[in-house]
């Protein structure tokens, strides 16, 4: 190391501290061009674009697209659901790792996102969609109880709620009889 | 699908694999005990010999009085060979130069292989054998020679061959005369018997037979006046080598009188005695030498001591001299007579020392003072009944001499010189009744406990507090075991703490038995069935037994229950016996029983044999108890109390041919951790619990047909019936019952002769059958029966709704065939009945206990189908008729437990296990057993130092790593590399 140092007295790293390497720049203009580039083309391109500006959508078509928008969101845990069912079909009903936690995940998404129903919906909120949104999230909330639903199912078929006589019977006492035999033989 | 097909198999495999109550080879000999006995050995059945004339060293024979024929290894005293023969006293010749011993019990002469204990050949008759005599090593008087007679007839003398047990001659005796021994000389076979003439007594003939042909050569009738009246007054027969001997005295006994056998001359002998003792009892030791000489030694008897007279008999010349006389010595003693080369030795075995004489003079060869071993409360060393020697000469004047002492306790030991080489407890064979215990004090700990919960807050701080500085005492032992705790644990073994060791699983438990002998004595189960005491508790007549009816135990003694009423009580600890209590004789009790009456305080009721009992005139008994009698014509009765005298509620009278075989109850502690079972699809079958069940198994004398009943012992009604045809009463009968379920086994057809033979040729064919029933309360699940979720079942208001059925039981009842007879079952327990029991049954024919897993003998198992899908996942499987004894199931492993007759069985502090002890007429046994596997407890094979090592080994290695990953991390950062 000490042989590419002009200056010996300070280390490589001292000087590489003091002035360290440039940055390299972030913008693109900055970039030399490769070889037989030709930058009119982008040029006009960009002209092109610039001479024909997007018209900007009125507000009533922003909330057409809003209210749509929120409907694919409503309806995302319906999507889900087949593929839910196929996999817990195919999870099998006996308490493993794996099954487990597909069941928790079960339930935590669906619990989740009817927690955060309102902060969902909130970016397509406007005070003129306000009046139609209620539909979208009631349905958005059936969506996730019928996920959950569909979770119920699956513990119910592993069979972890206490639904039958053999869950209960631990409280179930043993009948007290009235007369005692003393056997004496 | 709710099941998969991997899940069913592995399911499958599950059950009909590893964890249903298999011993595995690493457990047997660890967790289990066995005390392999003898019996109490007899004198004249036990002796040194060597085993086949090549082999160098000698076996101790003996022929108990539990009739059991077995080899020791001299040694160390362990049992090379044994065989259990009939009952009764039986006869046994040595091997003498041979390759068999030979026995005679009952009607059955069997030659032994000495050395390994085969059978070698066997002759069976219909009369009891008197005597046996054996000739070996050639010529025409080879042979075995026996004498049988049955009871009024005349005897017979047969002759058997040697080497085949055929007969070859036999010999019918011309008058009604008493046989008494057997003997063989130059002149011919002596059959000696008693001839009983009218007036002047009994005479003593001796009949002299052709050994080889069976003719009659000569008869000689011993004028004997009046010495001899029955058999026991002839003192001994000696018919060791060429000169037969036959030794009496006369009553008083003052003098000894001898034959040579064949002839008729009786030479007589004044006795020297002792001044001013008079003789008892006298013994006779005699060994007879190439040259024509006998020595014998007179052992004579008196109150308190004892001394020996030696002669010498020349029987070419008749001339008995009396060579010299022991001194008299207090205490009692045993002698003992080998001939070793030409010299005859008597050994003298006193409770203090050996000492070896020669048949020359009284100056002593060697005397050995005993040091006896401490065997804590173990052994009564007082009183010896007789002792077989061995003496081994070694250069001129050296000699050592191994003593077979047998106790007057029953137990039996062998000295070499002075030191003891082994010990047996003979005396423990024959346990009647045994009873587990608890003395490590779980309890006290649960008391003290439940004395802070009770108080209040202050109190039982300050309890605790004192608790805590009790316990803080013994912290300085606890440190200083620690380390070697912990080393024995890593290591797998045995704690080695001296004095109490740990228990922390309730194995250590202590056994109290009572022999029929009248001995107690306590094992601890934990330590291998180690002795702790042994105490003679009730003086015994010979040939009578004790007749134990339970042990019950207390917080720190137990209480022995005799039939007849007498009771007594025996610390655990130490076994001091205290508090003997005897039964009032009138009107002839049968036993007591304690009761507690509605204030709490104990009241006793004396039941009588008559099936009656009887209370004291004011009691305040409840009402609502029913006990339950049985009478000698096995009547059953139920008696209701109350406040005047009890009523007989209801009667059970087998009918005229009928008689009662077994009964079963529910045990004292049956606990039951469900009350309902739950199905495959998750409902619930109830059970039928009720604590009055009895199951009464009758068979008729006439028909052959067992009938078991189930009888609500409260009100005395039926509440089921199983009849199996054309069943053998002379097989073992037995039954058991815990929970909801009961078992027995009979021997019978499946179906009746006249009914069936039509459909099926092998419905009358008997088998062997194991039959269990359980009972539940509806047919249908979910269902609790008629009383639904009424909190009380009464049998005598049985229920207030409709008019239906009374409250009978839902019975589902499984057959099985068993390859054989069960003389024995019963349940195991655990501590909340939580895991399945096991069904433990004494099989007789295997000499074990096996304990059958409660899966395979569930009566709903299907019946000619496959499980469904949730029968399987309630551990259902097809059911097979047969069903083979695995041999995974019997817990003695490859040991032979003879004569074991109960079982009893004790919940240990983990779930999973039950401690068993099985008792009889022999050996005791004991193990544990986890029926579905130790689920609650590290097995052998976890290994604590692999787990200690990888732990270690991590840490180990994170800590190496830990510095060179930091660098690696520091240089990328620094680097960029």
């Amino acid at each position: 190391m000490t042989t590419t140092t002009p200056n010996p007295s300070y280390p490589s790293w001292v000087r590489e501290l003091h002035s360290p390497p440039n940055p390299k720049s972030k913008s693109a203009s900055s970039i030399r061009d490769p070889p037989g580039f030709s930058a009119s083309l982008t040029g006009k391109r960009a002209q092109l674009s610039k001479t024909q500006p997007h018209k900007p959508p009125t507000p009533e078509e922003t909330d057409i697209l809003k209210v749509k928008k929120s409907w694919e969101v409503a309806l995302a845990p319906a999507k889900q659901l087949p593929m839910n069912a196929i996999m817990m079909y195919m999870s099998g009903n006996s308490l493993q790792i794996f099954s487990i936690m597909m069941v928790f995940m079960l339930f935590k998404n669906p619990l989740q996102a009817l927690m955060q129903t309102n902060a969902v919906f909130t970016k397509y909120e406007t005070p003129r969609t306000r009046g139609k949104m209620w539909v979208v999230k009631a349905v958005y909330v059936l969506m996730n109880l019928v996920a959950l639903g569909l979770g119920i199912w699956k513990v119910n078929g592993m069979g972890l709620l206490p639904t039958t006589r053999s869950d209960w019977l631990a409280w179930e006492s043993q009948r007290e009889p009235v007369e005692r035999t003393v056997f004496a033989f | 699908m709710r099941w998969s097909a991997i899940e069913v198999v592995s399911l499958l495999l599950l059950l009909f694999s590893c964890p249903i109550g298999a011993i595995y080879a690493d457990e047997a000999y660890q967790v289990d005990f066995h005390h392999v006995l003898l019996g109490i050995p007899r004198v004249e059945t036990t002796f040194f010999d060597r085993p086949s004339a090549a082999s160098r060293a000698s076996l101790l024979y003996t022929l108990s009085e539990q009739s059991v024929l077995g080899a020791i290894n001299p040694k160390d005293g362990s049992v090379v060979w044994r065989q259990q023969l009939g009952n009764g006293s039986g006869l046994l010749k040595p091997p003498a130069g041979g390759n068999t011993i030979i026995s005679a019990v009952n009607g059955t002469v069997q030659a032994w292989d000495a050395a390994e204990g085969r059978l070698v050949w066997d002759w069976t008759g219909s009369e009891d054998i008197k005597a046996l005599e054996v000739v070996r090593g050639g010529g025409t008087y080879q042979g075995v020679y026996i004498v049988t007679q049955a009871i009024g007839s005349k005897a017979t003398v047969r002759k058997l061959s040697e080497d085949t047990g055929l007969l070859v001659w036999e010999h019918e005796d011309e008058s009604l005369d008493t046989p008494l021994g057997l003997s063989v000389s130059k002149e011919g076979l002596h059959s000696v018997a008693l001839h009983s003439a009218l007036l002047q007594g009994s005479k003593i003939r001796v009949t002299t037979l052709q050994p080889s042909s069976g003719v009659s050569i000569g008869s000689v009738t011993l004028n004997t006046d009046k010495d001899i009246s029955d058999a026991g007054s002839l003192v001994s027969i000696e018919s060791s080598a060429s000169q037969p001997l036959l030794a009496w005295s006369d009553r008083s006994p003052r003098n000894l009188r001898l034959n040579i056998l064949g002839s008729n001359h009786i030479i007589n002998a004044k006795l020297a005695g002792e001044k001013g003792k008079d003789i008892d009892k006298i013994q006779i030791r005699a060994a007879s030498k190439a040259d024509g000489t006998v020595d014998v030694l007179v052992h004579c008897q008196s109150q308190a001591s004892h001394w020996a007279e030696v002669y010498q008999l020349n029987t070419n010349s008749q001339v008995l001299n009396k060579v010299y006389q022991l001194p008299s010595l207090e205490g009692s003693t045993a002698f003992s007579a080998t001939v070793h080369g030409d010299t005859t030795y008597f050994v003298r075995t006193t409770e203090h020392d050996v000492t070896l004489f020669s048949s020359a003079s009284d100056q002593s060869l060697g005397q050995w003072p005993l040091q006896p071993k401490p065997h804590d409360r173990m052994i009564q060393h007082r009183g010896i009944t007789h002792a077989v020697s061995e003496v081994v000469s070694k250069g001129t004047s050296k000699y050592a001499v191994r003593t077979a002492i047998s106790l007057s306790s029953g137990d039996w030991k062998l000295i070499y010189n002075s030191e003891e080489s082994w010990f047996r407890p003979e005396s423990l064979s024959g346990v009647v009744a045994a009873a587990w215990a608890n003395v490590d004090g779980h309890e006290d700990l649960a008391e003290e406990l439940a004395v802070e919960s009770h108080s209040n807050v202050a109190a039982a701080y300050l309890h605790r507090l004192t608790r805590h500085a009790k316990d803080a005492r013994r912290f300085p032992s606890w440190a200083k075991a620690l380390p070697d705790r912990i080393v024995d644990s890593l290591l797998g073994r045995e704690p080695r703490s001296p004095g109490k060791p740990r228990d922390s699983f309730g194995f250590q438990k202590v056994i109290v038995a009572a022999t029929c002998s009248g001995r107690l004595f306590a094992l601890r189960a934990g330590d291998k069935g180690k002795i702790i005491w042994s105490v003679q508790a009730s003086e015994i007549e010979p040939g009578q037994r004790w007749a134990v009816e339970s042990i019950e135990v207390d917080k720190d003694h137990a209480l022995v229950r005799v039939f007849g009423g007498d009771s007594l009580k025996v610390s655990l600890k130490q076994g001091i016996i205290f508090d003997n209590q005897f039964g009032n004789p009138t009107p002839s009790p049968k036993t007591n029983i304690v009761l507690s009456d509605t204030s709490g305080t104990a009241v006793s009721i004396q039941v009588n044999a008559d099936g009656t009992i009887s209370i004291p005139r004011s009691n305040h008994l409840d009402p609502n108890t029913v006990v339950v009698t049985q009478d000698e014509k096995k009547v059953i009765r139920g008696w209701a109390l109350g406040d005047a005298k009890p009523q007989l509620a209801w009667k059970f009278v087998p009918g005229a041919n009928e008689r009662i075989i077994t009964l079963a109850t529910r045990p004292a502690n049956d606990p039951i951790a469900s009350i309902g079972k739950a199905l495959g699809d998750r409902n619930v079958l109830y059970k039928f619990l009720s604590p009055n069940i009895l199951v009464i198994g009758t068979v008729t004398t006439d028909t052959s047909l067992a009938s078991f009943y189930i009888l609500d012992s409260v009100s005395g009604s039926i509440l089921h019936t199983l009849t199996h045809p054309n069943v053998d009463a002379n097989q073992p009968i037995s039954s058991t019952l815990s929970e909801n379920w009961f078992a027995y086994s009979v021997f019978s057809a499946f179906s009746d002769d006249a009914a069936d033979t039509s459909d099926d040729p092998h419905a009358s064919a008997q088998s062997h059958q194991l039959v269990v029933s359980e009972l539940f309360e509806s047919s249908l699940p979910n269902d609790r029966g008629v009383l639904g979720s009424s909190p009380n079942s009464s049998s005598l208001q049985p229920f207030s709704v409709g008019d239906g059925p009374g409250n009978s039981p839902y019975v589902v009842t499984q057959t099985y065939i068993i390859p054989a007879a069960i003389s024995f079952m019963t349940v195991s327990t655990t501590l909340q009945g939580i895991t399945p029991r096991s069904l433990l049954c004494v099989v007789p024919s295997l000499s074990s206990v096996n304990a059958i897993p409660r899966a395979f003998i569930d009566p709903r198992r299907p019946v000619g189908r496959d499980a469904v899908a949730a029968e399987m996942e309630e551990g259902l499987f097809r059911h097979n008729a047969v069903l083979d004894f695995d041999p995974k199931w019997t817990l003695n492993h490859m040991r032979e437990v003879l004569g074991v007759q109960k079982v009893i069985t004790s919940p240990s502090l983990l779930e999973s296990t039950s401690l068993v002890f099985a008792f009889g007429s022999l050996d005791m046994f004991g193990t544990r057993i986890a029926p579905i596997g130790g689920f609650d407890i590290l097995g052998k094979g976890f290994n604590k130092i692999q787990l200690i090592g990888t732990v270690a080994a991590l840490a180990i290695g994170t800590g190496l790593l830990a510095p060179m990953a930091r660098k690696k991390q520091t240089d990328m950062r620094w680097r960029g590399i």
